[in-house]
């Protein structure tokens, strides 16, 4: 898939989990390669690109004796996820005009 | 490899990363060893062999880097899919025995090279890859088909395929199966010992200079144009949408078809002639004199020269379309 392409989609997708409850890491990893193809080490940059962007942030809590990172959706990521749909609406539009008589 | 040991190579490969940066990397990485572990019921050195080398997991991690505090762009992943741009295969023409393409929305051009290689010459980007291989004797150049509509990048609107140019040995010892879609396909100047299939749609398929054991061209909405080609076999040319030509054609059989085009003959030999069409005229010349065929023919709506025939030969000339005429003439008894 394009590089591009998938990491809008990837980005999209951890966003969506954490309107579900907050995640860490592993959690995450996990629930995301549940739909899309996506390998633990590809998903540290994606979210800190996201908590970079503001779109998520983070604290720790205790867990099993140490601290585990946990990650939080913040307002401007709900609002990701609403251009995501946006955008892609137009695309599925143009998706739709492509296929339509195709074998 | 256990934790410790995974985590300091990998700051060590990161040793260029901020401090700071390279800490919230370890730090996700250690808690992923230990939280997976738990949740698999697994010991951490399975987590760690299935994360990969150091180095893969270094340069997966460093797509985001730099990016602390500054503008989210940060640059893109690496990608994962193969060389882009311009590239060429090479190959030992002793070795294809058949080649075999598969693409689409890409023109091929087939021409004489090199009498010991196959080359081809293609273009490769995000939207249109390809795979080659060599198999028992089968070279099979193939578009990947991307997966689903989250592959197609918007690009792929703005980007069609570049021409696939394909060099094969003026005598090629094999047979050859080329099919792509809404293309133009051409060849030339290479005679194939085996069978020679060309398939398209929506686009014109131009053959001249060649010979083949059997030749097949199919394609719609475009035209089929053959000049100086043989085959000892069957040649079967068809379309629909656009004229079929066959100028110097020599086979045993030769078979044109179209519809709402016009079929054009020019020096055409055959033990078996069939010529249809519908909405489209039918002419040109037929080698040989009128003696030596045998004809069915017919048309509606149209004059038809070969109405009176009465010869009853050991060859076969079948002709027939609607709304056109037919003329068709032999050149050993065209007047002069």
């Amino acid at each position: 898939m394009d590089a591009q392409l998938k990491r809008g989609v990837i980005e999209a997708c951890v966003l969506k989990l954490l309107t579900k409850g907050d995640g860490y890491g592993y959690l995450l990893a996990r629930e995301a390669a549940q739909v899309i193809p996506v390998s633990e080490s590809t998903l540290y940059p994606v979210l800190k690109r996201l908590e970079t962007a503001g779109q998520v942030d983070s604290y720790r809590q205790e867990h099993g004796g140490r601290l585990r990172k946990y990650y939080r959706i913040t307002p401007k990521g709900v609002e990701a996820i609403g251009a995501f749909l946006k955008e892609w609406e137009e695309i599925s539009r143009v998706y739709e005009f492509v296929r339509e008589g195709q074998p | 490899m256990n934790r410790e040991t995974f985590l300091s190579q990998l700051k060590e490969a990161l040793a260029d990363m901020p401090e700071a940066e390279r800490k919230d990397v370890l730090d996700y990485f250690e808690e992923l060893i230990l939280d997976k572990a738990a949740d698999m019921g697994v010991p951490e050195e399975s987590v760690i062999a299935e994360l990969g080398s150091v180095q893969d997991v270094a340069s997966a991690v460093r797509a985001s880097a730099g990016s602390a505090g500054t503008a989210p762009e940060s640059p893109p992943e690496p990608l994962d899919d193969g060389e882009m741009g311009d590239l060429v295969f090479t190959g030992d023409a002793a070795q294809v025995r058949s080649l075999v393409m598969r693409v689409s929305n890409s023109r091929v051009n087939v021409h004489a090279g090199k009498d010991d290689q196959v080359v081809i010459h293609y273009t490769q980007t995000r939207q249109n890859r390809y795979t080659v291989s060599v198999e028992n004797g089968e070279l099979v150049f193939e578009q990947i088909k991307p997966a689903g509509l989250l592959a197609w990048g918007i690009g792929v609107f703005l980007e069609p395929a570049r021409p696939i140019e394909v060099f094969l040995p003026k005598e090629f010892a094999g047979k050859a199966n080329l099919v792509t879609s809404n293309a133009k396909m051409r060849w030339e100047d290479v005679s194939a010992w085996g069978s020679l299939m060309i398939k398209s749609s929506n686009g014109a398929v131009d053959i001249e200079r060649a010979q083949a054991k059997e030749l097949t061209a199919t394609t719609s909405n475009g035209r089929i144009t053959t000049e100086q080609v043989g085959a000892q076999g069957a040649i079967t040319l068809s379309t629909s949408n656009g004229k079929v030509e066959a100028t110097k054609v020599r086979a045993a059989a030769v078979s044109l078809r179209t519809s709402n085009g016009s079929v054009h003959v020019q020096d055409v030999k055959a033990d078996d002639i069939t010529l249809r069409t519908s909405n489209g005229g039918i002419d040109g010349v037929i080698a040989g004199s009128a003696q030596e065929y045998t004809v069915t023919s017919g048309t509606s709506n149209g004059k038809n020269n070969l109405r009176g025939h009465a010869h009853t030969g050991p060859k076969r000339l079948s002709a027939h379309t609607s709304n056109a005429s037919i003329r068709l003439e032999f050149a050993q008894d065209a007047p002069e």
